[in-house]
């Protein structure tokens, strides 16, 4: 130490004065001295010694009371820690001794005292001093690191909490203290970690004895606590054991996280999932309705007392009270939420059990719902600006959040209460009614979590709604358009019938007209040879004549039977190129007769088709005969099969010969129209009927000078059969 | 002799027409559809026509509209076996409508008017 310790006596008696400053400042300490208490006080003081000696005898102010005022007087806190030696005269005084040292003192001297005895007691209240000084710092930095682990604690954003082997609290953070809703963490102090959250089962804590009891560690999640005042909270605690550096389980530290905010959001969100599948699973427009107001009512989901549901009429003039579920009365709610909860039930179970039906008619609270009619234009009422504006508002004492009016009378006199909430039904942009909710039974207020949830549920049933109201008007429209088809049905089937009268009737016609020339032709001979003798040669030709009028007759009676007789087709499986082959065959010789060249383009992965193949191959002949009769001077006919579709084949014959006008091509299917001196008029006809008859086509292309083709067309599967079964697909729909 | 003009597209009926007017005293003439017999009015002189209606080429109602054009004063008897064509316009310039028979009385009877006519006519 460079600077000398200053050392001060206080003392009355001048030889001792002088003999301690010769002594001290010999041994290298400053030496000053004062001759009277007050004197001494006063240099301590202004002197700030290092040390001081003090007489216990002095007159007016003695060595004891220049002690206490050292130690207690204002001014003198410099001097607080300065060692004190006391010095006296007195014979030895146990008591005095032993109560000085008690207060501070650090030694007691008794003249007369050797001054050896005095530099070492000096020295050693040096070494003490310095020891003191050091521990205080010591003690200091440990209360200051003390303090500052106990902010950082309390600053967490956690519960932190450490306890004893017995699971006693012995240490806790504020957070802590606001989750038990106690003044300070010290209130928590000393508390069991079993019985610390008010007995409210589960107690939050109660993993610190699992902890103490295995030695391990332990966390829960997702623990429901239920906060002194009332609050529902979602906590997670994770404890681990603390342990001595021996290993010893000295006790166990815990951590308590907050997690209700995100719990609750999840909870929500799982809600609204559950709630948006329950809505998929309906699509009657009332049982949507219910099942929204239940899901506003239902305690598992938003929990409000009642709620009702306005419809916006189709002229958008008036909201229509649609729906209300909800207690009628404050003793009927009772009865409900008692009966309610004993069934423990999820959402989706109550929505199951509870949504999907229509109202229970008897509900006074549905029938008064369902009797009021509200107008839209020129109304300021909080319903209408919720519909105009698409804005959810919350009313309180009749008034919205913004202090407007909520100009609601009626409301309130109809229901009763003037706090509510309602929330537009938007779908497609439009806005097509309300959801209107209150607390009125629970007196619970309406928060804005539970608006927020609220409104996203009403997004959810607009949607909904409107989806349900467009499968009404879909299935009311199926229902019209099979009865339009019913109708349709049996008009065709009616006209089928006229047609089938009217063919008749027309062939009947014709084949009256039809006979009539042999008929003319034979009975003209016959009077002719009843009027007049005929020679033999005249004879001859007569009766050639007879026969052949004859026989045209026959060949008439023939055809107008194959007309009428043909039977429903008998399809059966069949290759439509071997039938062509088979055909073109039979007319072989007269194509050779006729120099007509043959062009055959079979497709060789043609589908086979179901036809009646008797029916089809009197069609193929029919044109074949019809193209090689328009070729008599010669010409090409071309045969052509192959897909005409993914449902279709066909067969295409064509030739090279006049052509047909315009005439022929508009009454070639007419029965007994021909051009040809030796034909009935009745192969095309039955030839589109055979190809009708089977759910095909028989179509003809002609023009003048260039040749006619005629292409039969035929459905892969029999068309017949198939009609029937749509027909029947139809009816069972 | 007055001479007529038989039309009609059924061979046997053509023959058959042919033989009976002929022993009934008539130069017959005969023509198969209606375009041969108005080539052959143009190129003959009748006394009367017999016309066929349902025939190839031209139908017998244009060809009494043609012949009539040619020859307005020469009869015309429809010899038909369709009643139907007596509502058509273009018929009644035939002098007479004959529904065909193997009875050719009536034939006969109106043939022998129309000579008669055309003959005072003449």
């Amino acid at each position: 130490m460079s600077e000398k310790r200053k050392i001060l006596l206080i003392d009355d008696d001048s030889v001792m004065h002088d003999l301690v400053r010769a002594f001290l400042t010999r041994v290298g300490y400053e030496f000053i001295s004062a001759m009277s208490g007050e004197q001494g006080l006063e240099m301590a003081r202004s002197e700030k010694p290092d040390l001081i000696l003090l007489d216990y005898l002095m007159p007016d102010l003695d060595g004891v009371e220049v002690y206490r005022r050292l130690r207690e007087d204002p001014g003198f806190e410099a001097l607080r820690e300065v060692p004190v030696i006391m010095l006296t005269a007195r014979e030895e005084d146990g008591h005095l001794r032993s109560r000085m040292l008690e207060k501070g003192v650090f030694a007691y001297l008794s003249k007369p005292f050797g001054l050896h005895e005095l530099r070492n007691v000096i020295e050693n209240a040096f070494i003490a001093s310095e020891i003191n000084r050091r521990n205080r710092q010591l003690q200091d930095e440990i209360r200051r690191a003390r303090d500052y682990l106990q902010h950082v604690i309390d600053a967490a954003p956690v519960g932190v909490f450490a306890t004893d082997t017995e699971g006693k609290i012995v240490l806790a953070n504020d957070f802590m203290a606001r989750l038990f809703q106690v003044d300070s963490p010290q209130k928590l102090i000393g508390r069991d970690t079993l019985s610390v959250g008010l007995g409210g089962a589960p107690e939050p804590l109660a993993a610190v004895r699992m902890v103490l009891q295995e030695g391990e560690s332990y966390a829960t999640e997702h623990l429901r606590f239920h906060s002194p005042d009332g609050r529902l909270l979602y906590l997670n605690v994770r404890v681990v054991p603390l342990r001595e550096g021996d290993g010893n389980l000295r006790g166990a530290i815990g951590i308590v996280e907050d997690i209700t905010e995100a719990e609750k959001r999840a909870v929500e969100m799982t809600m609204l999932t559950q709630i948006a599948q329950a809505m998929q699973g309906t699509i009657d427009i009332e049982e949507m309705l219910h099942l929204i107001l239940t899901c506003a009512t239902a305690g598992e989901a938003l929990g409000f007392s009642r709620a009702m549901i306005f419809l916006i009429s189709e002229d958008g003039r008036e909201l229509r009270g649609t729906m209300g579920v909800g207690p009628s009365s404050p003793q009927e709610a009772v009865a409900i939420w008692s009966s309610l909860s004993h069934e423990k039930m999820s959402l989706p179970e109550f929505l199951e059990k509870y949504g999907r039906r229509k109202p229970d008619p008897r509900s006074r609270f549905n029938n008064m719902v369902k009797e009021l009619r509200h107008p839209l234009e020129e109304s300021d009422c909080v319903l209408a600006r919720a519909v105009r504006e698409k804005r959810t508002f919350v009313v309180e004492h009749g008034r919205l959040k913004s202090g407007e009016p909520a100009q609601c009378e009626w409301f309130t006199e109809v229901f009763g209460t003037d706090q509510f909430v309602c929330v537009p039904l938007v779908a497609g942009g439009r806005t097509i009614g309300l959801l209107v909710a209150d607390n009125l039974y629970t007196g619970h207020p309406i928060d804005d979590s539970l608006v927020q949830l609220l409104t996203l549920m009403a997004n959810q049933a607009g949607l909904a709604i409107e989806r349900a109201r467009a499968h009404a008007d879909l299935a009311a429209q199926k229902k019209r358009l099979e009865r339009t088809i019913e109708k349709l049905w049996e008009m065709q089937e009616r006209l089928v019938e006229a047609e089938k009268l009217a063919t008749v009737g027309q062939l009947a016609a014709q084949v009256a007209h039809e006979i009539r020339n042999p008929l003319v032709t034979i009975g003209g001979f016959a009077r002719s040879i009843l009027e007049a003798p005929k020679s033999e040669e005249e004879m001859k030709v007569i009766a050639g004549v007879i026969v052949e009028e004859a026989q045209r007759l026959e060949n008439i009676l023939n055809n107008v039977l194959d007309f009428t007789r043909l039977s429903k087709p008998k399809p059966e499986r069949s290759d439509l190129n071997d039938m062509v082959q088979k055909a073109l065959f039979l007319v072989q010789d007269e194509l050779e007769k006729n120099k007509i060249r043959l062009e055959k383009k079979l497709a060789y992965d043609l589908p086979a088709v179901y036809v009646d193949q008797q029916q089809m191959r009197q069609v193929l002949l029919n044109l074949l005969y019809n193209s090689i009769d328009s070729m008599k001077g010669g010409g090409t006919l071309r045969v052509e099969t192959g897909l005409r579709d993914e449902e279709h084949v066909f067969v295409k014959i064509q030739d090279t010969g006049p052509g047909m006008d315009e005439e022929v091509l508009q009454n070639m299917f007419n029965p007994f129209f021909t051009t040809k001196s030796d034909g009935t008029g009745l192969g095309m006809p039955i030839a589109k009927q055979i190809v009708h008859g089977h759910g095909g086509r028989l179509i003809v292309d002609s023009k003048v000078g260039e040749g006619t083709t005629f292409t039969i067309v035929v459905p892969i599967k029999g068309e017949i059969a198939r009609t029937a079964e749509e027909k029947e697909a139809l009816h069972e729909t | 002799m007055a001479r007529i003009l038989v039309v009609e597209d059924d061979d046997n009926q053509r023959l058959l027409y042919k033989m009976e007017l002929s022993r009934e005293g008539y130069e017959v003439d005969v023509a198969a559809d209606g375009q041969e017999a108005i080539d052959k009015v143009k190129a003959n002189q009748y006394d009367a026509v017999v016309m066929d209606l349902k025939m190839p080429k031209v139908h017998g109602l244009d060809a009494i509209t043609e012949i009539a054009a040619i020859d307005k004063e020469l009869p015309i008897i429809i010899n038909t076996a369709y009643g139907g064509w007596q509502d058509d316009f273009k018929s009644w310039a035939a002098q007479a409508y004959v529904l065909k028979s193997s009875d050719l009385s009536e034939l006969r009877v109106q043939i022998q008017k129309a000579v008669e006519k055309r003959q005072k006519a003449n």
